[in-house]
């Protein structure tokens, strides 16, 4: 017989069942959620639970079911998934031949020094964005087949890499992604995942932004180390090492975005130590330039500001409600200095034409 | 806290505990609910649950003024005009200021204007709209009682509805909290089927579709061909609906394991014939709230052909405005108001005509075809960040090329999202059926299971609930 009303009790029973029955089959994916909770109460009190059950659960293969699923899903994936024709276009010439490093452009030019600043990448003064496709690229080799990765955590994927993707004109390979960082492996391991992420693909340059997850205390072992304290920079300064020998293999030269100034005074402060660590790290890979965005937003005299005026006075919002991450409109002001850096760093027409970073050049 | 996460699992699994085991004592059952809600927002930022009190105490002291007889309207215009005017600091003051320093700059001034925009407090909208709702409810002699303050508190903080709705109106769910929820009467198989149905919808296809189509298509719809910018739109029209619709089978299935109905907030808009029946099907709390307290006190269709076109094209610019603080979702707006506009015209013109070809089959098809990329064209103008991102999207499908090299997947995420609405209905009336026929254990394992399918097919890049923003 057929009720649409049951009493409570029953209501109880069938999610008691229903609760056990996850806690088996989700015994895997339960340690990883544990250990990828923000260090705190419920992290220290989860962990240990679920990496015990997990191991029970293992005994008696409760796990297998979810790895099943999770294999047929990948091979699942591996047919439905976009092509890379046709999910992310820009990668679609993944044969494309890298461009000869060795015909690298102006050997003064300040992206081949360690450590460049913003005013020095960019066109000093330019006060306008640059409309995406107002000044594309001028290279020895087609925009087309030129590939470069975009890499970093939502600094990237938020404003930056739709403003670089259409301004740019070269393929992308996407290896971002939003809320992660190197601080926390456990949540997600860039050192693993990096090269999966640009696999097959033959990239000539790497444009990145991360660390604005990394604001953060991490475990390592047992011990709890204190963001900011010289433990936690000792740890930090190891990833992004490790991290950045990744990114620079086959001599690729990488341009590192810096934090830009954030409206959260704590949170600015943050970031602020994350710069001076990531500026000092940088300092021993010639090949990796430092672009700071504050300058090209217009953060001279390092106040937060949302909006500003361009020069007819019409208010840009460069940055979204959140305070922290950079619009479209705001990631366009970076595009001149990317450009230029870009310029210098991909091999030039035999006879150079200077690109200028102005609209309507 | 995320419907589709562990913390929120364990949270509800907490509240059902709490609410059902403090039933016999009814003040204390709803106090832990509110208690609760507040917990839930507080996991978001806890700095705004002072001001989502505040605002509840605000909306509560001029419900009384108004139902207090005596100066009935000042009540209902301070409580509303509070009400707006903290919608208004939060979401429109740089909108505002933005718009004006353009127009003085435009003017040949420089009014050195500072703008900025606070943070935006999570469903302040929804939660706005609720405050306004028991005012009027009570302007309108709906409120039988004196409104009790604790449940006001409820009614506007409520945790499955907080967010991101569905509008619930005070006149139909304030009864519900002077009673006890019956503990004899749980529609278990419904809830659970709405659960398991709204996190397919939002895990698998929505989630899906923003990752691997949506977000690229709208990033550079230059690097696209023509057939994957139209896929990319069309799955952009699958995943809002999916990821809103979704969202509020979630709610309404949490509220009735509790003991409470919420209202129908979809009903497969994309089979509409007519923008009239796409606004009767989509986000249906919003459109009837706008309907009651907006249209109709602007005049409704009360006042000639003319003005009812008029009324409406108001409406529903308002409305889009209520979505985002942008010129885009003004453009939206106005777009369905349009719509509306132009197909109440086109009723006229064949009112008392004999016309049988209108009831036909073909027609139907035809008009639903119509409808439905009408709408997705206003889709593109609400996802675009701007005017430039749309128009770049909307030119490349007529400039780009037109290809077969599109991927299975999306392909089939886009066909199931707009293609499930074209259920019939008695396809989830049997799958209620069915999970009502389950015993408890079975019932338990096959809910459980459907869970682990979702978290194993969903992507494993999370994506926020879009209506959130709102």
């Amino acid at each position: 017989m057929l009720h649409r009303f049951q009493p409570v009790s029953r209501m109880f029973l069938t999610l008691a069942v229903a609760l056990l029955a996850g806690v088996v089959l989700e015994a895997e994916g339960l340690k990883i959620w544990a250990e990828r909770l923000e260090l705190g109460a419920l992290r220290t009190f989860s962990v240990p639970v679920t990496e015990r059950w997990h191991e029970f659960a293992q005994r008696f293969g409760a796990e297998q079911p979810r790895r099943l699923a999770l294999t047929l899903k990948a091979d699942w994936a591996d047919g439905l998934a976009p092509s890379p024709a046709a999910g992310v276009a820009e990668v679609a010439d993944r044969a494309a031949p890298p461009a000869p490093q060795a015909q690298t452009a102006d050997p003064e030019a300040v992206a081949s020094s360690p450590v460049a600043t913003a005013s020095a990448v960019q066109e000093a003064g330019s006060p306008q964005p640059v409309l995406p496709g107002s000044a594309p690229l001028v290279l020895g080799v087609p925009a087309s087949a030129t590939q470069i990765v975009l890499a970093g955590d939502s600094m990237m994927a938020v404003g930056l890499a739709p403003v670089l993707r259409r301004g740019l004109g070269v393929n992308v390979v996407k290896a971002y992604r939003s809320g992660t960082g190197l601080a926390r492996p456990e949540v997600f391991d860039w050192l693993e995942q990096y090269p999966k992420m640009v696999a097959g693909a033959n990239p000539v340059l790497v444009i990145c932004a991360l660390g604005a997850n990394d604001g953060q205390n991490v475990q390592s072992g047992k011990n709890v180390l204190t963001f900011g304290t010289p433990e936690w920079d000792a740890f930090y300064r190891e990833r992004l090492t490790a991290y950045l020998g990744l990114l620079t293999r086959n001599d690729h030269k990488v341009l590192w975005i810096g934090m830009p100034l954030m409206r959260s005074p704590a949170f600015a402060k943050k970031m602020k130590h994350m710069n001076a660590l990531v500026q000092d790290v940088l300092k021993a890979y010639p090949q990796v330039s430092w672009l700071d965005p504050d300058p090209a937003l217009g953060y001279d005299e390092a106040v937060f500001a949302q909006y500003k005026p361009d020069a007819r006075g019409k208010m840009i919002k460069l940055r979204a409600d959140d305070g922290i991450h950079m619009t479209d409109e705001g990631a366009a002001f970076l595009l001149p200095g990317i450009r230029t850096w870009m310029q210098h760093q991909l091999p030039q027409p035999e006879r150079t034409v200077a690109v200028s970073a102005t609209p309507g050049s | 806290m995320l419907f589709p996460t562990v913390e929120y699992a364990l949270f509800f699994m907490l509240a059902l505990c709490l609410g059902w085991g403090l039933l016999r004592w009814h003040r204390a059952h709803k106090l832990a609910l509110l208690g609760l809600s507040y917990v839930f927002y507080g996991f978001w930022d806890w700095h705004f649950v002072p001001m989502l009190f505040g605002l509840s105490c605000w909306a509560w002291l001029c419900t009384r003024g108004i139902q207090h007889g005596r100066l009935r309207r000042l009540w209902l215009i301070l409580g509303a005009g509070g009400s707006l005017a903290l919608l208004a600091h939060y979401k429109y003051t740089a909108f505002f200021l933005q718009n004006l320093a353009d127009l003085a700059s435009g003017l040949g001034f420089r009014p050195g204007i500072e703008v900025e925009s606070p943070m935006l407090p999570l469903g302040i909208s929804f939660m706005t709209f609720h405050a306004i709702s028991l005012m009027m409810d009570a302007w309108r002699h709906k409120l039988e009682d004196k409104v009790d303050f604790a449940d006001s508190l409820l009614y506007v903080a409520f945790f499955p509805q907080l967010i991101a709705g569905p509008i619930l109106r005070a006149s139909s769910f304030l009864p519900q909290l002077r009673q006890r929820p019956d503990p004899a009467r749980i529609e278990t198989g419904r809830a659970l089927l709405l659960i398991v149905v709204g996190l397919f919808k939002k895990v698998v296809i929505a989630n899906t579709l923003a990752t691997l189509l949506v977000d690229d298509v709208f990033a550079n719809p230059a690097a696209m061909s023509a057939s994957q910018v139209l896929l990319g739109i069309y799955g952009y029209a699958a995943q809002i609906y999916c990821d809103f619709s979704g969202y509020t089978d979630i709610a309404i299935g949490c509220a009735l394991l509790l003991g409470y109905r919420f209202p129908l907030n979809f009903d497969a808009p994309y089979v509409s014939a007519s923008p009239q029946e796409f606004w009767r099907r989509w986000h249906i709390s919003l459109s009837s709230w706008l309907r009651d307290y907006l249209y109709i006190p602007l005049g409704g269709s009360r006042n000639g052909a003319w003005r009812t076109q008029l009324n409406l094209v108001i409406t529903m610019l308002l409305g889009g405005l209520w979505h985002g603080a942008a010129w885009n979702f003004v453009v939206w707006g106005g777009w369905h108001g349009l719509l509306l506009a132009g197909h109440r015209q086109w009723e006229a013109l064949w009112q008392g005509r004999d016309c049988a070809w209108r009831a036909s089959g073909w027609w139907k098809w035809t008009a639903r075809v119509l409808c439905f990329h009408a709408v997705c064209l206003g889709w593109i103008f609400f996802r675009a960040a701007s005017f430039g991102e749309a128009w770049a999207v909307l030119s490349r499908l007529f400039e780009g090329v037109w290809s077969s090299d599109l991927a299975p997947g999306v392909l089939l995420c886009a066909l199931a999202g707009i293609g499930l609405q074209f259920l019939p209905d008695r396809f989830l009336l049997r799958m209620q059926l069915m999970s009502m026929r389950l015993q408890p254990v079975l019932h338990g394992l096959a809910f459980a299971l459907a869970l682990v399918i979702i978290e194993v097919l969903g992507p494993s890049e999370p994506a926020p609930f879009i209506y959130f923003q709102f």
